[in-house]
């Protein structure tokens, strides 16, 4: 990535197109992150299918599996970051998937922040003020629903 | 049903999902949420938690590509997520206060309305460049593509921003407020408003709904709406199509792009009008 972000600077200076390299550091950015969550999700679904088991109340039971009660949904599988993490320690199939889950969530607010930066190389003061503005309202609503 | 069964076909109604989403600027949610409900019963709050993983993952599969190719307007793109992001954020603030009956009602009507604008124009291919607004020139929201249809580069500037910019919050409002996607109020306000082609307005509408998905996506996750046995293969279907879509597009007319969507269009106002008769009654 590094890089790229060199190879980025050094194109400014050459050609006109001001807009050169964020595209492939932002394409990179979602390409890495969609393909890292991917495999994360993957290998819980493959650790699902040959254990045959959530890692959770319902089992493999796909009746139990798709019923709604939210008072219970923390029981069948992981709500939140912490019970993820404890999930994970204990490789549960569905802590893995939610894991994916949340990378694939963050991908485009990753995006966002090296947006931010990239418009910082450039020197774009105003791209850098709505870049980091978007980013603040949306770690602001992550906040608030927390 | 058999769980691996199950599995498999959410797997290929979401390869279906990804691939529409994608070239249209949408996440996918159209074919998601009916086709979990009333296809395989699932209650329609996981429908929704996946739809919700199902744009993340059409917009970032299909937007490594487009923004690479320079289809998408990053520039647009970010400065019209300011408007979504904020809708979307007093969207789920708002959400617990309003009857959401009587919204899915009102924006079901008013979509099937903006539709009429839309058919109108729909053989257009690409707009003449716009003149712009200030904020559009101050801002430079403009751009050019290359058209591998047309063979040629196409020059672009967007015009009325205050009026797009205004759609965006609104469409982001309406998306945390419903569960519904952001896409097809993202793609009319670049289209209608902005008179944006029509491959930068899906491509860009598509780059714009993860962010705005993201910024409400939390909220779901902690009600226990994303339930992994239906979004996993839901993630994995919507990437796989996503990826294959974006190849697709720019060998698509323009024109053939806006013909689908207005037809998707009329079937996201029926989704959203039935449910506004069905829920809360």
């Amino acid at each position: 990535m590094g890089e790229k972000i060199g190879e980025l600077s050094n194109s400014k200076k050459g050609s006109d197109d001001s807009g050169h390299g964020i595209e492939v550091v932002l394409s990179l950015v979602l390409r890495w992150g969609v393909i890292a969550s991917a495999i994360v999700i993957l290998l819980g679904v493959v650790l699902m299918i040959t254990s045959g088991e959530s890692g959770y109340g319902a089992g493999f039971d796909i009746v139990k599996l798709l019923q709604y009660n939210s008072e219970v949904a923390e029981m069948l599988y992981p709500t939140n970051l912490h019970t993820i993490l404890s999930g994970l320690l204990s490789l549960k199939p569905f802590a893995v998937i939610d894991l994916g889950l949340v990378m694939l969530i963050a991908t485009p607010i990753m995006r966002v922040a090296m947006a931010a930066v990239i418009f910082g190389i450039e020197r774009d003061k105003k791209y850098v003020g709505i870049a980091s503005l978007v980013l603040a309202i949306l770690l602001l609503g992550i906040l608030t629903s927390a | 049903m058999d769980p691996l069964l199950f599995l498999l076909i959410v797997l290929l109604i979401s390869v279906a999902a990804g691939l529409l989403g994608a070239i249209l600027g949408l996440g996918g949610g159209v074919i998601v949420v009916p086709a979990l409900t009333l296809l395989l019963h699932v209650d329609i709050h996981f429908a929704i938690g996946a739809s919700i993983v199902s744009v993340i993952a059409t917009s970032s599969g299909a937007a490594s590509a487009y923004v690479r190719e320079k289809i998408t307007n990053i520039r647009i793109g970010m400065f019209l997520e300011i408007a979504t992001t904020i809708g979307a954020v007093t969207g789920a603030m708002l959400a617990v206060l309003v009857q959401v009956s009587l919204l899915f009602l009102i924006f079901g009507t008013v979509l099937i309305l903006i539709v009429i604008p839309m058919v109108k124009r729909i053989g257009e291919e690409v707009p003449a460049k716009s003149e712009g607004d200030r904020l559009s020139r101050s801002l430079k929201l403009e751009g050019h593509y290359y058209d591998t249809v047309l063979k040629r580069d196409v020059e672009y500037r967007a015009d009325r921003t205050p009026l797009g910019f205004g759609m965006m919050y609104f469409a982001g409002l309406i998306s945390a407020l419903l569960g519904v996607g952001s896409g097809p109020f993202k793609v009319l306000a670049m289209d209608l408003a902005m008179r944006l082609p029509m491959k930068v307005s899906s491509t860009t509408s598509n780059f714009m709904i993860g962010v705005t998905a993201a910024a409400s996506a939390g909220i779901y996750f902690l009600r226990g709406d994303v339930n992994p046995f239906v979004a996993a293969p839901v993630a994995l279907g919507a990437l796989l199509g996503a990826l294959v879509g974006a190849r697709w597009l720019p060998k698509v007319k323009s024109s053939m792009v806006r013909k689908i969507f207005a037809l998707v269009l009329v079937g996201v106002a029926i989704q959203m009008i039935v449910r506004g008769l069905t829920v809360g009654i």
